[in-house]
């Protein structure tokens, strides 16, 4: 008899306990639960929904750096290409440029920048780390340069409702621009071939080149994805602060890092979900939307991120300690 | 002469239970002094449970162990050092930044009266110990600059610094040349000479039987047989090990060879080999023969496009293919096996299915999504064919047992549908039954009209399964010979540059 290989092991209830996304929407909903009873406030609807402009321009970068992470790499330059690209929207648009070249040249300084990092990644095959944290001087300092102690505060009509406008007068676009290109790169990630290659060559790089992956060519467009993204999301935040200064966004690297890692994709690469991020993004936004709420200051929702992460992602490793000690 | 009252080592009826498991059940083991002990067994006899004992790793979960008639508790893995028990295993536990003295007295510097670190009496020490294995190795040389021929050296003479009286190797030859090997005998005779006792884990029959003393065979478990080496030969040992008669350990086939396929003109690459000109008929099965570091390997993954060659042509069936990467390789039918199956074959942490169908994943889908029912197909009917062991499909593949592993490698490749198959050392550091299993699979592949070029460091291997065996030495083709028309003298002579 012909013997049938399930796709599965046998379902058990215990396993979903161990899932990172469960942890992580048990955590979202406690954070949820004890805000609402803390801070009458808290789950108002308006309220909510104006929360989300603190994180969305943040989260768009993160759904494509989940990519670059997953594929074992790192880029800490996001922020500094948000100021190239943020000058480059004030400066186009105060020599009087058309709202649509405005967009399209902002959009292509921020494929460059990431361009470059991914030309001279795998060009000279020097990791990821060390050249996007020469970059992120680097891009910090032509902003710094090019703007000295000026700033730019007029932007096209366009870009500022862009950044502070809702759809049907209920949801922020940047938000809503967020939702959809979670569903998008979940479905990349998670459905399309491309995705199953970024998680091999996450897992083993040479191993998916010598299976006839081109790792070098998906290193270069993730790269050029990333530096994309944080144009985009230069766009959305010139337009909500309607002001750039050289320091924009400074320091966002970490945070957007945060974000992902704390959606349970492995530092070193070769696992995570979209679902993961997109959880972990609502849980930092709840806390600190929860935490300003209570007037609680910058630094005490500082502490509480690094415990937050440091807790949900050693969770499962915890359990093991602890199951290994009562043994 | 002394007579001695006691064996060396002892072990009385040692078992060792893992769940679901019998690793060892009641198993005896004497060890003489001043002898070469030769453990055998396939894959999972319990050989690396018995050293793991031995080491201190494992605890036995009944049984004894006597050295020199004394009654010994290894707890861990430092008491067993004290005892004077040194094991070299096969993945060495090196460190590759730092020198070959301090390698050697790692754990264990010699100090000053101040507490510093003597510098000048580890160097002398080092210097008198590998002058004493006839090794030419600096001390201040860092083991990654070392061949592997030399690292065993450098980890002999660690165990040495133990003042061990029994030294465990686990394959030490699995990836030596036969120059090294010859070098490694030399200094394994001067061990036994300095009243070392020596147990030799090797899964080349041959080698065994040339330097070994005593035996002792190992089968699920059990203790199949325990002997002196002049009181058996191959066939037996084979019998003992298989537990059945395997009457040929290369069962080739006999296939008619027909037209040339594939042929390589001039093929020059700066510092790694100029001159390699060779060519491959459909269905034959072409041998590669050299010491380590003769450039074949470096030749394979140069036509498989992971190096850029310099100058010369590869041309497949009158084409000429201009490869610059592993995908155009392998879209034209040529793919190639490396013999780091673990680094270069395998996505630990990925399911065994995807691992299957990595190489195909475009052809298998449409619009960049996969479909799930060829996707499905193709990995069952690989599965079936190669019979892979697994539970279910998402199980990773790092959870597979080496072998399974291994098929896995080769189920991915076969699903590419390849004409020309490059295997790297297809059956190094696997056991008898499996090796016989890929000898009569690469048959069977010929058979069916594929070509394959076999990279091997076994002279019988090649004798056995090819049809013509191209020699290298420091990176040029020394000779192409007809297997049916030379000798294994002549192969020898050719690879070491005479």
């Amino acid at each position: 008899m012909k013997n049938i290989i399930p796709e599965n092991p046998p379902f058990k209830l215990l396993n979903i306990l161990y899932k990172k996304e469960f942890i992580l929407f048990m955590v979202l909903l406690s954070i949820i639960l004890i805000n609402s009873n803390v801070s009458p406030y808290f789950l108002d609807l308006y309220n909510l929904i104006d929360s989300t402009f603190l994180f969305s321009e943040k989260a768009i970068i993160a759904l494509s750096m989940t990519f670059v992470i997953i594929a074992r790499q790192i880029d800490l330059s996001v922020a500094s290409i948000i100021a190239v690209s943020s000058c480059v929207l004030g400066y186009t648009t105060s020599i009087g440029m058309d709202t649509y070249l405005v967009i399209i040249f902002t959009l292509l300084s921020g494929i460059m920048c990431g361009a470059f990092n991914g030309f001279i990644i795998i060009r000279f095959a020097i990791p990821s780390i060390i050249v996007t944290i020469g970059t992120m001087s680097l891009f910090r300092g032509l902003a710094y340069s090019f703007l000295e102690d000026q700033y730019y505060n007029k932007f096209p009509q366009f870009v500022v409702s862009l950044g502070s406008d809702y759809l049907f007068g209920y949801i922020p676009y940047a938000f809503l621009t967020f939702i959809i290109l979670s569903l998008f790169f979940a479905f990349i990630l998670h459905k399309t071939i491309i995705g199953k290659r970024i998680y091999s060559i996450g897992n083993n790089p040479e191993s998916a080149q010598y299976t006839g992956i081109q790792v070098d060519k998906y290193t270069f467009v993730l790269f050029t994805l990333n530096g994309l993204f944080s144009a985009i999301a230069a766009i959305f935040l010139s337009g909500r602060l309607s002001s750039v200064r050289p320091n924009i966004a400074f320091g966002w690297e970490l945070e957007i890092i945060t974000m992902v890692v704390l959606g349970g994709v492995y530092i070193y690469g070769g696992s995570g979900s979209i679902l993961g991020v997109v959880i972990s993004i609502f849980i930092l936004g709840m806390l600190s939307f929860g935490l300003g709420l209570l007037n609680v200051p910058g630094v005490g929702i500082i502490i509480f991120t690094g415990l937050l992460l440091i807790l949900s992602i050693g969770f499962p490793s915890f359990i093991k300690y602890f199951r290994s000690k009562n043994e | 002469m002394v007579v001695c009252l006691f064996m060396k080592l002892e072990l009385k009826k040692i078992s060792k239970f893992f769940p679901g498991i019998k690793a060892l059940q009641s198993v005896d083991f004497s060890l003489k002094q001043n002898s070469i002990h030769a453990l055998l067994g396939e894959n999972g006899a319990g050989k690396s449970t018995l050293v793991k004992i031995l080491c201190g790793v494992y605890q036995p979960d009944e049984g004894s162990i006597h050295l020199d008639g004394q009654k010994e508790v290894i707890q861990d893995p430092t008491a067993s050092l004290n005892l004077g028990i040194s094991a070299i295993h096969q993945e060495s536990v090196m460190f590759d930044e730092l020198s070959v003295m301090e390698n050697i007295f790692i754990g264990n510097h010699i100090t000053k009266s101040n507490r510093l670190v003597d510098w000048t009496s580890m160097e002398k020490k080092t210097i008198e110990l590998l002058g004493n294995l006839e090794a030419d190795i600096k001390p201040e040389e860092k083991i990654k600059d070392l061949s592997i021929a030399q690292r065993h050296i450098v980890q002999i003479s660690r165990s040495l610094v133990h003042d061990a009286d029994i030294v465990i190797m686990d394959e030490p030859t699995a990836s030596l040349s036969q120059k090294e090997i010859d070098e490694l005998y030399v200094i394994i005779r001067n061990l036994k000479k300095q009243n070392k006792s020596i147990i030799f884990i090797s899964h080349k029959l041959d080698e065994v039987l040339e330097i070994c003393d005593e035996f002792t065979v190992l089968r699920d478990g059990e203790l199949i047989k325990t002997d002196l080496i002049s009181n058996t030969n191959k066939d037996q040992l084979v019998t003992y090990m298989a537990g059945r008669e395997i009457s040929q350990i290369f069962p080739k086939k006999h296939v008619k060879i027909e037209d040339e396929i594939f042929s390589v003109k001039n093929l020059y690459k700066k510092t790694q080999f100029k001159n390699i000109n060779f060519n491959l008929r459909k269905k034959e099965i072409l041998g590669f023969y050299g010491l380590v570091g003769s450039g074949r390997t470096e030749v394979m993954k140069t036509i498989f496009g992971i190096n850029k060659f310099d100058e010369g042509e590869v041309n497949f069936k009158n084409k000429n293919l201009n490869i610059t990467k592993p995908k155009d390789a392998i879209k034209n039918g040529i793919v190639y096996l490396s013999e780091e199956r673990q680094n270069l074959g395998m996505t630990g942490l990925m399911s065994v299915k995807d691992n299957i169908n990595m190489a195909i994943m475009d052809k298998n889908s449409q619009y960049l999504i996969l479909d799930k029912l060829k996707d499905l197909q193709n990995a069952s009917e690989l599965q079936e064919k190669l019979n892979i062991k697994v539970s279910y499909w998402s199980q990773l593949a790092q959870s597979l047992s080496g072998g399974n592993q291994q098929k896995t490698v080769i189920a991915k490749w076969l699903s590419t549908k390849p004409e020309v198959l490059i295997l790297d050392e297809p059956t190094k550091g696997i056991d008898v039954r499996s090796k016989s299993a890929v000898h009569e699979f690469m048959g069977e592949l010929v058979d069916s009209g594929m070509s394959i070029i076999m990279i091997s460091s076994e002279l019988p291997e090649i004798l056995g399964m090819c049809d013509r065996v191209v020699v290298m030495y420091k990176g040029l083709i020394k000779n192409i010979l007809e297997v049916s028309n030379t000798s294994s003298e002549e192969i020898v002579k050719l690879a070491s540059g005479e």
